[in-house]
């Protein structure tokens, strides 16, 4: 055979495997112009600094969010702060296939905010603004707080689960469930999600996930804000358009691990697992514990894929990974509780350290409950024991952080305690090393 | 290529069948502990279907049976052609499923990857039928098949080097951590994956176009040495991920037997692909 019919079969291959991918033309003429999809998001320094993103149907060509901290928002008074990034979001023909509709995503950076401090926003494209929000700003000074953590709100619902086709039971009832905890404890700061919002991070999935987010806002219109991890069904480039985090996440999406400061003696740690965790995030692990963790009386962490699996195979290279390479940090600067998603079941180790339980290790909580249809997990592994609750049930986790010991509930769908322990903060100083 | 093709002895087919039906085997047996382990199928019935978790175990396993006595059948005459064909479908399927289902980074280059190994039971049976026959006469997309799998499987390694694979990162911190006195950093681990990938573009275009015997020994040594870093990086309870990959190595050691048939060819210099060298 000549070369060249070589050549020809070879680019029949790749093209054929590309137009998969290909995008169908604009459908953008007559379209209404609406804004939705409202959101607030931290980073490193929520008691200052906040994102807030939206979609709309038209890119527009003024992207804006108007604030300010009182409640009427008056239009020639309030603060007005341009987007800072905006753009098409990424349509392939299952997209639109799924029915979904074209629309545009806008972040708004808001910098030099007070502290504990309400702020009223509208996010605006044009002369198209959505309704008056409000989130609350993190403290700067100590006080007890709660924030809500848990991962894995793809699917639900009836069967087959697909895209918007079913109604994601689940998902609703627990973003209504969030919205109520919210009402009833004014505490709750912050909502720390472990990843996998979706199957993908392609429009019609993140479109319905939004949708459903909306449920979790109050009937006074306060958002919680998200922090933001990523998942390992967040590879596609839906994920770096909708939840930008402004210089944490960069062009190839191996960004998103940061350090949220929540009050002055409290912080979580957000990692990836979805990109090197030998490389540049295992020195920003070291950097930020050996930095702060004297002063942070409590040191939370979250990531996806777990290092103590409940569901899934123990031995699985990613999960090997995680216990290689962050436990080790973990175990030397007493980190107080570490979050895990991926597995789909409720679980809370015993403590670990060394590689075995020990009263004075570290306990991991997950595995993603949020929406997901339920795995059965094996109770049989050796780290889970008569301290341990592993169960297959829809849940979130609510912890509850106060002076010197910290509370912490797994909630089921109806709001039913599934279980409560409390932990101590490990004061830890940095002579206390031992290597 | 027909000169050579037609040239190849029965030794020279009974050796690549050997490889082709080992190569076949391993991976299938490694699909087959992927499956009892718990895979995307289990997930796609309970998680996207609402099927009882006992149902996506017993289904899972029943494939994984049903897959081992396809490859028990390959090694009868009356049987082969109809397990192969099952196994190919199965490999297909399963390459597809994976890939709607997402959750995978680098899934458009998993899914090429994939298409590389789909043709592996066909030129099994292609080359059992030859061998059966006694007839060696290869069909000339015999071997484009071969080349052009090797093709795909070190492009899409160049590809995930140059887009900054995590698992690769990881690989080369970690061997560098854990066997030797230096410290690399991500940076240079990635300058070394840049390296790495444009040599791995490189063997692939050459693999297509312009094989030659010092190549193909370079394939099968890189396809054994990535592969093998599997359980280097991750212990040998990682083991199914290195079996896995046994066509890295299998499809470069049948074009040697090509190429070494070749050799022995009187008249191969008319060969338009595998020139002398
Ligand atoms: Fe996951």
């Amino acid at each position: 055979m000549k070369i060249q019919s070589k050549f020809i079969l070879v680019f029949c291959c790749l093209l054929s495997l590309y137009s998969c991918k290909k995008e169908k033309p604009s459908q953008s003429d007559d379209i209404k112009l609406q804004v939705m999809h409202p959101r607030v998001i931290w980073t490193e320094k929520p008691s200052e600094h906040a994102i807030i993103s939206w979609t709309s149907t038209l890119l527009g060509k003024d992207n804006y969010v108007l604030y300010d901290t009182v409640a009427n928002l008056n239009n020639d008074s309030a603060f007005k702060l341009n987007s800072s990034k905006d753009g098409k979001i990424f349509m392939r023909k299952m997209d639109y296939d799924e029915g979904v509709p074209e629309a545009f995503y806008h972040h708004a950076e808001l910098n030099n905010l007070k502290p504990s401090t309400t702020y009223y926003f509208k996010n605006c494209t044009d002369n198209s603004c959505s309704e008056i929000y409000n989130f609350i700003t993190a403290p700067d000074k100590e006080q007890p707080y709660a924030f809500i953590s848990g991962g894995d709100s793809r699917l639900g619902g009836e069967k087959p689960r697909f895209a918007g086709r079913t109604p994601l039971v689940e998902r609703k009832k627990i973003n209504k469930m969030i919205a109520k905890m919210t009402e009833e404890d004014a505490s709750i700061m912050a909502f720390a999600h472990g990843g996998d919002y979706c199957t993908t991070a392609d429009w019609r999935h993140l479109y319905y996930w939004f949708e459903d987010h909306a449920l979790t806002i109050t009937k006074d219109n306060r958002i919680l804000p998200l922090i933001i991890t990523r998942g390992n069904h967040e590879h596609e480039i839906g994920f770096l358009e909708n939840f930008w985090l402004g210089e944490i996440s960069n062009e190839y999406s191996d960004g998103y691990f940061f350090m949220t400061q929540i009050t002055p003696s409290s912080a979580l740690i957000t990692l990836n697992t979805e990109t090197s965790m030998a490389g540049d995030q295992l020195e920003f692990l070291e950097e930020v514990l050996e930095g702060h963790r004297a002063k942070n009386n409590w040191m939370f962490v979250q990531y996806h894929k777990p290092a103590y699996p409940a569901v899934k195979d123990y031995d699985s290279e990613d999960f090997y990974h995680v216990r290689k390479y962050w436990v080790p940090l973990f175990e030397k600067y007493k980190i107080s509780l570490a979050l895990e998603s991926d597995g789909h079941a409720l679980k809370k180790t015993m403590p670990i350290l060394n590689g075995k339980v020990d009263k004075n290790g570290i306990i991991y909580v997950g595995e993603g409950g949020l929406g997901v249809p339920q795995r059965d997990p094996d109770p049989s592994r050796w780290y889970f024991g008569k301290e341990s609750i592993v169960e297959s049930k829809h849940h979130l986790w609510k912890v509850s952080v106060y002076d010197s010991i910290a509370n912490v509930t797994a909630f089921g769908i109806e709001q039913d305690t599934l279980h409560t322990f409390n932990i101590h903060a490990k004061p830890f100083l940095v002579e206390s090393i031992d290597n | 290529m027909r000169v050579l093709i037609t040239n190849i002895s029965l030794k020279g087919v009974t050796s690549i069948v050997q490889v082709l039906k080992f190569t076949l085997l391993i991976y299938v047996i490694a699909f087959c502990l992927q499956l009892i382990k718990g895979a995307v199928i289990s997930s796609i019935l309970v998680v996207d279907n609402g099927f009882s978790e006992s149902f996506s175990f017993w289904t899972e396993k029943s494939l994984a049976i049903v897959l081992i006595f396809c490859l028990i059948g390959i090694f009868f005459k009356a049987t082969y052609k109809l397990c192969l064909w099952a196994i190919t479908l199965f490999l297909i399927g399963y390459a597809l499923l994976n890939y709607f289902n997402g959750g995978k980074s680098l899934l458009e280059l998993t899914l090429i990857s994939a298409i590389s190994k789909w043709w592996l039971p066909i030129l099994t049976l292609h080359a059992l039928s030859c061998d059966y026959k006694q007839k060696p006469n290869f069909s000339p997309l015999f071997l484009l098949a071969v080349q052009l799998s090797i093709f795909l499987i070190f492009m899409a390694h160049g590809i995930g080097c140059f887009s900054k694979n995590a698992l690769y990162i990881d690989y080369i911190l970690g061997f560098f951590g854990d066997y030797t006195s230096i410290t690399l950093k991500q940076k240079q681990a990635e300058q070394l994956l840049i390296i790495i990938g444009i040599i791995d573009i490189l063997a692939a275009i050459l693999v297509l176009f312009k094989p030659f015997k010092a190549l193909i020994y370079w394939l099968i040594f890189w396809g054994f040495l990535t592969s093998l870093f599997r359980i280097v990086d991750a212990s040998i309870l990682n083991y199914s991920e290195f079996l896995i990959r046994v066509p890295h190595v299998g499809l470069p050691l049948v074009l040697l037997i090509f190429w070494n048939q070749k050799n022995k060819a009187e008249n191969y210099s008319s060969s338009p692909s595998l020139p002398k060298s």
